[in-house]
C-alpha cells in the first residue's frame, strides 16, 4: 500500500501541484487562470483519446442502417429471435471494432485526473497547518513557486478551495449548473445515434444520469475542480466540434451553431450502405469497405448507383 | 478450446467454457459474466439442467449460439450502472480525507506543580501525573473542550456534515494559576476556533462564558503581555479581508448576565495581511508576530485610549520578509530571530527598527543579518550561549553565530522528516545536544558541537512539539496524541500515556 501511495504521489500529485503552482507563479498569482490554462494543457494531452473516440462514434453511426435491417429482419418478439438480433448486434459491433459503451471512455480516463486534482487543490491550497507543512514535500527543488506559498485562492468571487456550496449567489448555483449543462452538450455531442431501442434507452440515461450527478457533485467540491470539469468541458465540446466534422448539435429543437451563423454546417462524407445479409463464410470486410466508400465519396454519387445496381443483380 | 460440432462435454464445463469465450469475443465483458453466473446460480439452486444452447453447440464460434446471452441493451446498462457507482464512490471518497481536518498534536506538555499539561487531539487539555504517569480524570477541565458545537454545513460539508477533527496545536500558557488554551474545529471549511482559562487546581472554567468562541483557526500558542492575552488567527468568518488577526483578550473582565460575554471579554484585534499561525512573542509592550503574508509586526499592547476606535495604529514597524512567516520568533538581546518560506533565516534589531528609519524589507547593515537555509522555516531557533540552532521543513539543522549570523558547522546536520517545532538541549552522555523532534517519527539528539546525531528516541510517530525536557527524561508528545517519556542517559523509553482516554500505550 505504501507503494502505492508512493505510486500515486510521484505520478498524479506532484507533477499537479508543481503544474498549477507553477503556472500561478507565471499567471499573476491568480490560482483560477492557472487551474483554467492547467485545463487547457491537459485537454491537449487528451485529444487523441478523444479522436479516437469520435472515429468510434462516427463508425457506430455508420453502423445504424445495418442495424435498422437487422431490427427489421429479427423484429419477432420470440426469445428465439431476440436472442438471434443480439448476438448479430454484437457480431456486428465486434467486426466493426465499435465499443457501444465506448462514449464513456474520455470520462473513466478523467476521473484518476479529476480525483488528483481534487487532492492538489487541497494540497496545493492546503486548509490545516499540517498540510501547509507538508506542502513542502511536495514541490521539486526548481519550482520558484516554493517561495510564495501559501497561494491566494480567490478567484471570481470564490474561493477555489472551498466548496462550491459555500461559494456565494449565485455563484453556488451558477457552477453546478454550468458544469452539468456543459457535461450534457458534450455527452450529446460524443453519444452515436442508434436505432437499437436498449442502446438508446441506455445512451439516454447516460446522457441525462451523468450531467445531474456531476452538477449535484460539483457542490461537494471545491470550486477550483469544478472550475476544471466545466472548462474541460468547454474545451471537449470545442474539440468535438472541430473533429467530429463540425456538425451543429440539436437541443432543444434548435440548432447551434446555426447556419446562418457564418459557419455552414459540414456534413461529414459518408454514404449509407443498406443491410447485406451475410452468410458465416462471407464475412463482411468493414476495413475494407470503409475504404471504397472513402474512395467513392471523393467522387459523388457514383458508388451508390453501382451498388444499387449490384443489389439488384443479387 | 472452443467446443466444436461432436464434442460433448457436461454441463457446468460447458457452461464456463461458453462464459470463457464470450469473455474473448463479446465487447461487454460486465454484462455477460453477470448474464452467465446468474445462469448457472439459476441452474445450481434449482437442479435443473441448462437450457439446450448449452448442451447443444452445433455451429462454429462466433456464430449467433455463442453470443446468446449477450444482450447489448442490458449489458450497456449494467456497464453504465457500474460505472455510475464507481464514479460516485471515488469523486466522494476524497471529501472524507484529511485534507481539510485539523489533526492537532502539536502542543508541547508543560509541567507545573507535579502535573503535565498537554493540549490534546480532542480540543481538551489532558492532566497527567508526572510522578506515576497517571491521567488525572479528576480534573475538572477534561471534560472542556475547546469548541462546544463545532459548525455544521449540512450533509454536503464535510464527510456527511459530521465535524471532523477538534484540535489544540498550542502549548498551553501557565500564568498566576490559571491556564489557558485554545484551539479550533471544522466542517469542511468553515471552523471556529475556542479559548478558554481554567483553574489550574481544580479545572474549573475562570470565565462566565467558559469559551470564548471565534469563527476561524487558531493555531498558535497564547501570549501574555501586560495582562493581556494574545493570539494570532487565520480569517474570520465569511470575511474576505482580511486574512489575519492578532486578538487581545481581557482575561480578568467578566461580563453582567445578558452582556454579550465575548464582545466583553475581546478588547481589541489587530488586522494583519496573512494568517497568524505562530505564537507571538512578546517583549515590553510590544507582541512581534510573523503572517503568511510574509510579514513581521511589532504591535504596541498598551491600553490606551488613543487606540480605541483606530486598532490599526498599534503598528509600530512591520518588517517584510522574502516568504510566509509561520514560525515564532525569538527575542534575545534585543534581536528578533525568525525564518520563512523562502529559505531565509533574518536577525533584526528591535532598537534599530523602533527608531523609524528602516521599512519594507531593509536591512541594518550593521545590527541586522540575514541567511539561507535549505528549505521552509517552521521551527521557532533556540538560542543558546550565543549560537543560534535552526531546524527546517527539509530536515536541516544549522549552527549560526548570534551576532553575524556565520555558520558554525562545516555542514549543517540533518534529520530525517520535517523540523515544525523548537529543538530542546538536552545533555547526553557524549556531549550536549539537542533533542529534534522529526515530523516523519522519532526525536533526534543532534551534538551542539558538529552537528552530528548522538542518537534517536524512537517514538515510532511523528513528532511535531517541543520536547520537555526534566531531571534527566525527555518528554515527547506525538502527533498521535502519545506522551512518551524517555531516559535522557540511555535514550530509552520508560512510559507512555495516551492524553485522550488516559490509558497507558500498548
Amino acid at each position: 500500500m505504501e507503494f502505492l501511495g508512493i505510486l500515486w504521489d510521484e505520478v498524479f500529485m506532484r507533477p499537479m501541484i508543481n503544474s498549477l503552482t507553477l503556472l500561478y507563479d507565471l499567471l499573476f498569482d491568480n490560482f483560477g487562470l492557472s487551474i483554467i490554462v492547467f485545463t487547457v494543457l491537459m485537454r491537449l494531452l487528451l485529444i487523441p483519446l478523444q479522436v479516437r473516440q469520435t472515429r468510434q462514434t462516427m463508425k457506430m453511426q455508420e453502423l445504424q442502417p445495418r442495424m435498422k435491417a437487422l431490427q427489421d429482419k429479427y423484429k419477432g418478439k420470440s426469445r428465439e429471435e431476440r436472442q438471434q438480433l443480439s448476438a448479430e448486434t454484437m457480431r456486428l459491433y465486434r467486426e466493426a471494432g465499435v465499443n457501444p459503451v465506448g462514449c464513456l471512455g474520455p470520462l473513466v480516463i478523467q476521473m484518476p485526473i479529476w480525483i488528483a486534482l481534487y487532492r492538489a487543490i487541497l494540497r496545493a491550497v492546503p486548509p490545516t497547518p499540517e498540510g501547509l507543512a507538508n506542502l513542502s514535500e511536495a514541490f521539486y527543488w526548481w519550482n520558484p513557486a516554493r517561495a510564495i506559498v501559501p497561494l491566494n485562492s480567490d478567484f471570481a468571487g470564490m474561493d477555489l478551495v472551498d466548496f462550491v456550496q459555500n461559494a456565494p449567489v449565485p455563484l453556488n448555483f451558477a457552477l453546478p449548473v454550468l458544469v452539468g449543462g456543459s457535461m450534457w452538450v458534450q455527452q450529446k455531442m460524443m453519444t452515436p445515434e442508434t436505432s437499437d431501442p436498449r442502446q438508446a434507452q441506455t445512451n439516454q440515461i447516460m446522457l441525462w444520469m451523468m450531467p445531474v450527478m456531476f452538477g449535484f457533485f460539483t457542490l461537494q467540491f471545491p470550486a477550483g475542480l469544478g472550475i476544471y470539469i466545466l472548462f474541460s468541458n468547454l474545451i471537449g465540446v470545442a474539440i468535438q466540434y472541430f473533429i467530429g466534422g463540425r456538425k451543429p448539435i440539436t437541443i432543444f429543437g434548435r440548432q447551434f451553431p446555426s447556419q446562418g451563423d457564418g459557419q455552414a454546417a459540414i456534413e461529414p462524407h459518408r454514404t449509407i450502405e443498406p443491410y447485406e445479409e451475410k452468410t458465416d463464410d462471407a464475412k463482411p470486410d468493414i476495413r475494407r469497405k470503409d475504404r471504397r466508400r472513402g474512395h467513392r465519396s471523393r467522387s459523388g454519387h457514383a458508388g451508390r448507383s453501382s451498388r444499387r445496381r449490384r443489389n439488384n443483380r443479387r | 478450446m472452443p467446443p466444436g460440432p461432436g464434442r460433448r462435454l457436461r454441463p457446468r464445463a460447458l457452461a464456463r467454457e461458453h462464459i470463457a469465450i464470450e469473455i474473448r469475443s463479446a465487447g461487454l465483458s460486465a454484462g455477460t459474466i453477470g448474464g452467465a453466473r446468474r445462469a448457472r446460480r439459476h441452474r445450481r439452486r434449482h437442479r435443473t439442467p441448462p437450457e439446450t444452447p448449452y448442451r447443444t453447440h452445433s455451429t462454429a464460434p462466433g456464430s449467433s449460439n455463442f453470443s446468446r446471452t449477450a444482450k447489448p441493451g442490458v449489458g450497456a446498462r449494467r456497464f453504465a450502472v457500474f460505472a455510475v457507482v464507481t464514479l460516485t464512490l471515488l469523486l466522494l471518497a476524497p471529501a472524507c480525507l484529511n485534507d481539510l481536518t485539523p489533526q492537532g498534536g502539536w502542543s508541547s506538555p508543560v509541567l507545573q506543580d507535579g502535573y503535565f499539561y498537554v493540549g490534546n487531539k480532542d480540543g481538551r487539555v489532558a492532566r497527567i501525573e508526572a510522578q506515576s504517569g497517571s491521567f488525572d480524570h479528576n480534573w475538572r477541565a477534561t471534560n472542556l473542550q475547546v469548541v462546544s458545537a463545532a459548525p455544521s454545513t449540512g450533509f454536503l460539508g464535510s464527510c456527511g456534515g459530521v465535524p471532523r477533527g477538534q484540535a489544540i496545536y498550542g502549548t498551553p500558557l501557565i500564568e498566576d494559576g490559571t491556564l489557558y488554551a485554545a484551539g479550533y474545529a471544522c466542517t469542511g471549511n468553515d471552523c471556529e476556533g475556542g479559548v478558554f482559562a481554567v483553574d489550574l487546581a481544580t479545572g474549573d472554567p475562570v470565565w462566565r462564558e467558559q469559551v470564548v468562541n471565534i469563527s476561524t483557526k487558531i493555531v498558535g500558542k497564547l501570549a501574555m503581555g501586560d495582562g493581556t492575552l494574545v493570539f494570532g488567527t487565520a480569517e474570520v468568518g465569511g470575511e474576505d479581508d482580511p486574512p489575519g488577526y492578532i486578538y487581545a483578550i481581557d482575561p480578568v473582565a467578566d461580563a453582567a448576565v445578558g452582556v454579550d460575554p465575548v464582545g466583553v471579554r475581546v478588547k481589541w484585534r489587530f488586522a494583519a495581511d496573512g494568517n497568524v499561525y505562530s505564537a507571538p512573542a512578546i517583549s515590553g509592550n510590544v507582541a512581534y508576530f510573523g503572517t503568511t503574508g510574509g510579514s513581521l509586526y511589532a504591535v504596541d499592547l498598551a491600553d490606551s485610549q488613543e487606540y480605541l476606535n483606530r486598532p490599526e495604529d498599534r503598528l509600530l514597524w512591520k518588517f517584510e520578509a522574502e516568504g510566509a512567516i509561520t514560525a515564532p520568533p525569538l527575542i534575545e538581546d534585543g534581536q528578533i530571530y525568525f525564518g520563512d518560506f523562502s529559505g531565509s533565516f533574518y536577525s533584526l534589531n528591535i532598537a534599530a527598527r523602533s527608531g523609524g528609519g528602516l521599512s519594507g524589507t531593509a536591512l541594518d547593515a550593521s545590527s541586522e543579518w540575514k541567511t539561507e537555509v535549505d528549505d521552509w522555516v517552521w521551527a521557532q531557533a533556540l538560542a543558546l550561549d550565543g549560537i543560534l540552532y535552526v531546524s527546517t521543513l527539509g530536515g536541516g539543522v544549522y549552527a549560526f553565530d548570534q551576532a553575524s549570523g556565520r555558520p558554525l558547522w562545516p555542514e549543517p546536520g540533518s534529520v530525517e522528516g520535517q523540523v515544525v517545532a523548537q529543538p530542546s538541549p538536552v545533555e547526553h552522555v557524549r556531549g550536549p545536544a539537542i533533542a529534534v523532534p522529526s515530523g516523519k517519527s522519532d526525536v533526534y539528539i543532534v551534538s551542539l558541537a558538529s552537528g552530528e546525531i548522538f542518537g534517536q528516541l524512537f517514538t515510532n510517530a511523528p513528532v511535531k512539539s517541543k520536547p520537555l525536557v526534566e531531571e534527566g527524561f525527555i518528554y515527547v508528545h506525538t502527533e498521535g496524541g502519545q506522551l512518551k517519556s524517555f531516559s535522557a542517559g540511555d535514550l530509552t523509553e520508560r512510559s507512555c500515556v495516551n492524553t485522550r482516554g488516559g490509558e497507558k500505550c500498548e
